[in-house]
């Protein structure tokens, strides 16, 4: 009996172990964590973006705006002046305003997608597919929303290194995200393919 | 890429009548006369600046540092340092933008955004914008300086240009801050210090490679 109580108890402080070490996947999705890894109050980057004969070279602020429940993303040239300013909340993206060649429908269109990949408020996804590999070092979550299909590569089994996003097959945009230390991402590029377009952004500035 | 060279620009807001002490000029014609005489003997200016972009309902403010060189008659170098390192020029009619070692010549004229935009820079830098008639032009002073407000009265210039501020110094009357409101609470303001007028400029300045 004393055997089997402690082979009980100790059953039990294992799985405590195990699941302590990797709550996500025994809860069976990674919603308790952000695609973007960290908290963040703002993150500052510099971004260039080439629409078919456009090109936009300045600044992207991402900014976690506690008042109003919403994520900000203002993109502004380098003197200064805002060029696009939407917000994410609700699991809806909102233009504020656009201006010059963001005022195009199809980039504003492709914008959201974008930055869909890496803000997608996981509690607005229905049904999430989470697999680990054998060897713990490998992980895919993978989920439809919105009728689109996000595939998301994890580095470690902890962040995001890869984000996948597809509206059909021909319509395919892949988003490699590097991370510092800190895991802060630090360098998302953008490639496309049956878009004209080109994105890459590098961190500038962390508030945490 | 004309929006990076959309330089200074626009506002929604309309702005209060005049800054706080100052008062409105009152014989402007002479004002006028006065900044397009100095602007003929402004050969060159270099100096640093100091650019902050504020997002109020944001509550973020983006800081960006760097040096400033211009040079009779339509040399201009903006060098950023801070937050990243980055360099807009405008010589012979083109502009030249370094990134990361990269440089990009675009024709200005080809371009009537660009041109539109380069003659406003320079002449702000030059201070000459009084008695342009693409604005309607508000003139203030106080003890130090000079307030003109522009607004744009030209179709093409409202597009890309709401109301600026350009602040000149009434010691040489080349602008020392302008100030750039947009929407909202949201407006840039670009400072420039340690500033020189007619010191040597070396063309290689603006030779961007």
């Amino acid at each position: 009996m004393r055997l089997l109580i402690l082979f009980l108890i100790s059953g039990s402080l294992f799985l405590r172990t195990a699941a302590a070490a990797e709550p996500d996947l025994v809860a069976g999705r990674a919603d308790s964590r952000s695609i973007i890894g960290v908290e963040y109050n703002s993150l500052l980057y510099r971004s260039m973006i080439k629409f078919r004969n456009y090109e936009f070279s300045g600044l992207v602020l991402v900014k976690n705006l506690v008042s109003d429940s919403a994520v900000h993303i203002v993109f502004m040239s380098e003197f200064g002046p805002t060029m696009l300013d939407i917000k994410y909340k609700n699991d809806e993206f909102e233009l504020i305003s656009a201006k010059e060649f963001f005022n195009n429908e199809k980039l504003l269109g492709l914008v959201y997608s974008n930055f869909r990949m890496f803000l997608q408020d996981l509690d607005y996804v229905a049904k999430i597919k989470d697999k680990t590999g054998l060897n713990k070092e490998t992980r895919k979550m993978k989920y439809r929303h919105l009728s689109d299909t996000f595939i998301y590569l994890y580095e470690g089994n902890f962040e995001v290194g890869k984000v996948i996003f597809r509206t059909n097959a021909l319509n395919v945009v892949k988003l490699d995200i590097e991370r510092n230390a800190e895991v802060v991402p630090t360098k998302l590029i953008y490639s496309y393919r049956g878009v004209p377009l080109d994105v890459s952004m590098e961190l500038v500035k962390y508030k945490p | 890429m004309r929006n990076i060279l959309i330089v200074f620009a626009f506002m929604a807001l309309p702005l209060p009548a005049q800054q706080k002490g100052f008062t409105p000029v009152a014989d402007y014609p002479a004002l006028e006369q006065e900044i397009n005489n100095n602007s003929l003997k402004i050969k060159s200016i270099s100096s640093d600046f100091v650019q902050e972009k504020k997002m109020e309902y944001l509550d973020e403010v983006i800081v960006s540092k760097g040096n400033f060189w211009y040079k009779h008659e339509s040399k201009l170098r903006w060098q950023y340092n801070e937050p990243y390192e980055y360099i807009i020029a405008i010589n012979n009619g083109k502009f030249l933008l370094k990134d990361k070692g990269n440089v990009k010549v675009y024709d200005v004229a080809s371009n009537p955004a660009f041109k539109e935009m380069n003659d406003l820079i320079l002449r702000i830098a030059r201070g000459t914008l009084a008695g342009d008639k693409r604005f309607k032009i508000e003139a203030f002073e106080d003890k130090d300086s000079y307030l003109l407000k522009l607004t744009p009265v030209d179709d093409n210039l409202k597009k890309f240009i709401h109301t600026t501020e350009v602040f000149l110094s009434k010691s040489d009357l080349a602008a020392d801050r302008v100030v750039m409101h947009e929407s909202g609470s949201d407006y840039t303001v670009i400072q420039f210090i340690n500033r020189k007028i007619n010191n040597e400029i070396a063309d290689t300045v603006f030779d961007i490679r």
